[in-house]
């Protein structure tokens, strides 16, 4: 039985290896236990003659020293090893021989407490086990003796070995071991103090302090056996050293036994194993052979690394105490997950997310080799709800599976992730992402989930504030702060509790919590109640109920987050002055405020990029609750509108929301269902549910100037920049109707100057001047809206609206001034750059009001009232009624106010007012020569009379249709009856004849190709055809038939032609 | 002299004393020193006078003044006090379509009287929390103990 043997599998045995003790091997061990103390001394000493006897031998004694039963055998090792090992200093052999005595005994007595693994592997860290020993002993005088005696034989056998006097060394012992048997308790006594004196004496620097041996004492050195480091096949690591026992064991006794101290596999170091020998060569042969032993990948471990290689790490968390964690990376990076289970081996644990879903993208599989985008936004966590993915759903037992995801039935993924992938220490969740967890339902979150969660710090705590140790060995102890370095706290124990114990107790942090009396006057130090103080009401462990003193409501709160205070706190008041959902100007950006972080806030700016702005750097906020959009459709929105998001990429995606905030043509809106706050273009909208927006008649009737309009939409008008001189000036400036107006000044130094009412501050109205572009301050009493003082000269025009002053004197006025106004800069040709002439009559749909209606009533009727027409379809009533005639009034001289160019077609139409039946529709040159005048003649006496079709009713035979009811259905108007508003139409698919179809079903077809033959359907030259020279987005170059001219149109303004 | 007394003390709150209800007898008037600078003159005035001061856990009579799901308001003379819901017997709930809103207990005393904490009944309580502010002195009491409660009678 060679020594090697022995100490594989004895290592095993400590290291808690997986091999089994090998019993058969171990017998002598095992009778050595049984037979006692008495025995084992015996044993002892007899390998302590065997050490005697073989110097050579003495470096293995302590392996020796387990199989001594025969003293045959010493000699057969001697022989067989002979000189074969390194020679060592002698006397240091003999105390290890000693020590490994003590150790064996040791080991022998305390089976089962299994001690540092290492150990026994290294030599010079025995002296550990005298050090053990002697704790465990204690009380066993009976073997102390025994080691006594040894010990002492020790030093003879010094000098025995050296003599190699056997028989001598033999006698000398027994006689020690009798005289040691009838020593008494003091003599005992004072012997084993000889004996440590002596040993410590001797040892010198291998031995420290008694009481305690450094732990640097026992590493191991260069005269220690190496380590070598072999790699195997993954998972066969315990075969492998249980093959390699094998061969030990087979080849002990043999002539080419393995001295192999031990052999030992790592559980967290997969595929390696560790041999433990003197020599290379021995490794390499213990090895040789072996299946799943990779030899070429032998290494050796360097000496300061072998400590490593048998250290057990301590876990730093105690898993169990892990409730909440973080996931470090994917898709749930940063979000917060719940623990349900921990696997039995600590490295994996089943727990679960609020699941983020993106229903538009989970489901597509990324080609192979395309890496998802960095950048994509995450989808927004939500709980699982299978109604959501119908058919993509399968039910397992509790669980839904989509995706190959587990969620359970409450919504939430579950998964099994590994630890290491997790962030599980300072959680520190939120309240608000701990209710996520609570059924995510629950206004109130438990603040139950956030015990043990939130882990105090150092910082939590003052000194001198009172603190019950809540777990540890000081459990229940209660005092005040005395001390705080890093982590840990002195305690000074309440004086009622203090007596045997320290002053200052000192304790980590983690396991202190603040202790409060109900009562108590609190400050709240951090959390979401921050700054806010009030009496403690009850406390519930560390959850503690406070009334606060400003609000005089329950506040839960943990108590880490209290401080006990005397003064009343401010209570915390919103110290921004800016909210969640405020329209807000930042240096350059408008945007809207999407969430508060303290002093910080996120905007998203109009172009959709969130930003971090203190609250400083915003200049100012605002509302647009006046501010007016239009929608794809050209439906108007407005700040409380219901809207769809149209993704111009994605037309299947389809977000709801409401529009908090109109800026421009941007569209701040907060989406339904995320809640979250999106930015879009208003073409990218689309209203949902128009919001109703005054009628009408109440602007109407409200004060002459100002009150119509600005009743309708205020501010739209100069908001959206809706048309003429107002365009996006006064923006945002104020509430007087004047704003934006062209205005001639009546007099002072300006008199007869025109201008653009730019600001009315205090009666004063600044104005730019149309000539020298200045800006001139002038009082609003000396300002002329244009032809207000003018007598009307076109009274004949609103007799139909004589009954209102308005109509009559402003309205016409109106028209008037405009004469100058426009020279400035509203000839037709621009015509096609004010949206409202251009769109307004022709698109019906786009309510054009809200564009521009902030301007004047006047201005708003007459975009609205076609508009209105086109899209209520309700319009013959509506149009023809008696008692809306001044309306049109107005609007006609509105338009010209404003449109002249492409309003102008639009006069005919307004004729009712002299007779009040729709048939005068049909006759619209007559009229139009009323109305027009002076420098309108040309442009207004242009369309044909015969040709022209009533601007706000564009159906016109040979025109090309499409039916709204089918748009997939083309045909061609045969015949119009204007008066009914009806059109007989050719189907182009089935030649089949429709008659009497309402205008309201048809859509012209908007020209695509160079070179369609087109008519142009409103403005002053609607009814005009002409051929397409080029389209580009929504502009049309059309070289119109009659007149040989490029004109430039908008395509709304314009239809395909079927020529005869 | 007096008057402006009376108006400087009476209902105010010194920190060592509590409420000065009311200026009982004035013991003494010292001699007047005049301010330097603004003419005004400065009196050293004993009196005696009628405070009242809590203490913790002082047990009060007061009368109930607002209930409310979260506990109910009471004054104690010229203070006010708030016991939380938390700190209401159990077997008192708060029943909000009562009139006035009252907690009332689950159970009847021998007579089959219910009690009922609605407002301007008389309670009494158990102060454990006082906050003293600059004008008035609030506090947190309890009626979760034996005989303290509604009172009958009061």
């Amino acid at each position: 039985m060679s020594d090697g043997e022995h100490d594989v599998f004895s290592d095993e045995d400590e290291v808690d290896a997986p091999a089994p003790r090998p019993t058969a091997s171990h017998d002598s061990d095992d009778e050595e236990e049984e037979d006692g103390y008495d025995k084992l001394a015996d044993d002892l000493q007899k390998d302590l003659v065997e050490g005697a006897e073989n110097p050579n031998g003495g470096k293995k004694a302590n392996v020796e020293a387990q199989d001594d039963d025969d003293d045959d055998e010493g000699n057969e090792r001697d022989t067989r090893r002979d000189g074969g090992d390194e020679e060592e200093d002698e006397e240091d052999e003999e105390e290890e021989e000693g020590v490994g005595e003590d150790e064996e005994e040791e080991e022998e007595e305390d089976e089962e407490e299994d001690d540092l693994p290492r150990a026994k592997k290294r030599r010079r860290k025995v002296n550990r086990f005298i050090d053990e020993e002697a704790m465990v002993d204690d009380d066993e005088e009976e073997e102390e003796d025994e080691e006594e005696g040894f010990v002492e034989g020790e030093e003879d056998f010094e000098e025995l070995a050296k003599e190699a006097g056997d028989t001598r060394a033999h006698r000398e012992l027994d006689s020690r071991r009798e005289d040691a048997e009838e020593m008494d308790a003091e003599k005992i006594a004072e012997t084993m103090k000889a004996r440590y004196g002596r040993s410590e004496f001797n040892r010198g620097q291998y031995r420290g302090d008694v009481d305690h041996v450094p732990q640097s004492m026992l590493m191991p050195s260069t005269n220690d056996p190496k380590i070598w480091l072999c790699s195997c096949r993954e998972g066969k690591e315990r075969e492998s050293v249980f093959a390699i026992m094998n061969r030990v064991f087979e080849r002990e006794n043999t002539a080419n036994a393995l001295d192999i101290y031990s052999v030992f596999a790592r559980e967290s170091l997969k595929g390696y194993i560790y041999i433990e020998a003197r020599q290379q060569g021995v490794v390499q042969n213990a090895l040789d052979g072996l299946n799943n032993i990779y030899l070429s990948k032998l290494r050796l471990v360097p000496v300061d690394e072998m400590v490593d290689c048998l250290t057990i790490k301590v876990k730093e968390n105690n898993l169990d105490k892990i409730h909440w964690f973080r996931a470090k990376k994917g898709k749930y990076a940063g979000d917060l997950g719940q623990v349900i289970q921990i696997t039995e081996n600590g490295e994996t644990m089943l727990c679960r997310f609020v699941p983020r879903l993106d229903p538009a993208r989970d489901g597509v599989k990324v080609p192979f080799g395309q890496k998802r985008k960095k950048n994509e936004p995450r989808p927004p966590a939500k709980l699982f709800n299978p109604a959501d993915f119908k058919g993509e759903v399968r039910k397992e037992r509790d669980y839904y599976i989509y995706n190959n995801e587990y969620f359970d039935r409450e919504g939430y993924l579950e998964k099994t992730l590994k630890i290491s992938s997790l962030d599980v220490v300072n959680v520190q969740p939120t309240l608000e992402e701990i209710s996520l967890f609570s059924g995510g339902t629950s206004d109130k979150p438990d603040l139950t989930h956030m015990e043990g969660v939130n882990t105090a710090v150092a910082q939590d705590f003052q000194i001198g504030e009172s603190v019950t140790i809540a777990s540890g060995a000081m459990a229940g102890l209660y005092g005040s702060v005395a001390s705080i370095h890093n982590d840990i706290v002195g305690v000074k124990p309440h004086i009622d509790v203090a007596h045997n114990l320290p002053a200052v107790v000192t304790v980590t942090v983690q396991e202190l919590r603040k202790k409060f009396n109900p009562g108590d006057h609190v400050q709240v130090i951090k959390g979401i109640h921050k700054g806010e103080t009030g009496l403690i009401v009850i406390i519930k462990d560390n959850i503690v109920t406070l009334v606060s003193d400003g609000t005089m409501k329950p506040v839960e709160v943990l108590s880490t987050y209290l401080r006990t205070t005397s003064d009343v706190g401010v209570v915390a008041t919103r110290t921004s002055p800016y909210d969640v959902g405020d329209l807000v100007f930042l240096a350059n950006d408008v945007g809207v405020v999407t969430k508060i972080e303290g002093e910080y806030l996120g905007v998203l700016s109009q172009f959709g990029v969130t930003t971090k702005v203190k609250a400083n750097q915003i200049r100012n906020k605002r509302d647009s609750k006046n501010a007016v959009a239009n929608d794809a459709h050209g439906h108007p929105i407005s700040s409380g509108s219901s809207v769809d998001v149209l993704d111009p990429e994605r037309q299947d995606v389809k977000k709801s929301g409401t529009v908090l905030h109109i800026f421009r043509q941007f569209v701040f809106i907060k989406a339904r269902e995320s809640n979250e706050i999106l930015v879009a273009k208003s073409q990218n909208v689309e209203g949902t549910g128009v919001k109703p927006t005054n009628s009408y008649g109440t602007g109407y009737n409200s004060n002459p100037y100002g009150g119509g309009g600005g009743m309708n939409a205020p501010r739209g008008g100069g908001f959206v920049g809706g048309g003429g001189g107002g365009r996006g000036r006064g923006r945002g400036r104020g509430f007087d109707p004047l704003i934006g107006q062209t205005v001639t000044i009546a007099t002072g130094p300006y008199k007869g100057y025109v201008g653009i009412v730019k600001e009315v501050v205090d009666g004063n109205a600044r104005i730019e001047l149309h000539t020298t572009s200045r800006l001139v301050t002038v009082d609003r009493n000396k300002l002329l809206r244009p032809g207000e003082t003018f007598v009307p000269q076109s009274n004949s025009f609103s007799n139909g609206a004589n009954s209102n002053a308005y109509g009559s004197s402003y309205g016409n006025g109106r028209y008037d001034g405009m004469g100058s106004g426009m020279s400035g800069g509203k000839t037709p040709a621009y015509g096609s750059k004010t949206p409202m002439g251009n769109r307004t009559p022709f698109l019906g749909g786009r309510t054009p009001g809200p564009m521009d209606g902030g301007r004047t009533p006047a201005w708003d009727m007459s975009s609205r009232t076609p508009g209105r027409d086109m899209d209520l379809g309700s319009r013959s009533t509506a149009w023809d009624a008696g008692s809306k005639t001044p309306a049109h009034d107005l609007t006609s001289g509105r338009g010209y106010a404003w449109d002249a160019g492409s309003r102008t077609p639009a006069h005919p139409s307004y004729t009712p007012m002299e007779g009040i039946s729709t048939t005068s529709y049909a006759k619209p040159v007559t009229s139009t020569s009323v109305p027009t005048g002076g420098n309108y003649a040309d442009s207004h006496t242009a369309p044909p009379a015969a040709a022209a079709p009533t601007p706000h009713e564009w159906p016109s035979t040979r025109l090309l249709v499409n039916l709204k009811s089918d748009p997939s259905q083309r045909a061609i108007i045969t015949a119009t009856q204007p008066s009914a508003r009806t059109a007989t139409i050719q189907l182009k698919s089935t030649s089949e004849t429709q008659p009497n179809v309402s205008y309201d079903d048809l859509l012209p077809v908007r020209p695509t190709t160079k070179g369609d033959k087109v008519m142009v359907l409103i403005g002053e030259t609607a009814g005009q055809t002409g051929s397409l020279v080029s389209a580009e987005e929504a502009d049309a170059i059309v070289k119109l038939d009659r007149i040989k001219e490029i004109r430039i149109f908008t395509l709304d303004m314009i239809g395909v032609y079927e020529g005869v | 002299m007096l008057r402006k007394l009376y108006e400087e003390v009476e209902g105010h709150i010194d920190g060592q004393y509590g409420y000065i209800i009311s200026v009982l007898n004035i013991v003494e008037v010292g001699s007047g020193v005049l301010q330097p600078m603004t003419g005004l003159a400065e009196f050293n005035v004993v009196y005696q006078a009628l405070v009242m001061k809590v203490f913790k856990n002082m047990v009060v009579d007061g009368v109930v003044t607002v209930v409310n799901p979260l506990g109910f308001w009471a004054e104690i003379g010229p203070l006010t006090m708030f016991v939380a819901s938390a700190l209401i017997p159990t077997y008192f709930k708060y029943d909000p379509s009562a009139n006035p809103p009252a907690f009332i207990s689950e159970f009847g005393d021998d007579n089959g009287h219910v009690s009922r904490i609605e407002k301007g009944v008389a309670v009494r309580a158990r102060i454990i929390g006082i906050r003293t502010e600059a004008t008035e002195i609030f506090c947190v009491g309890t009626i979760k103990e034996d005989y303290l409660g509604p009172q009958l009678g009061v």
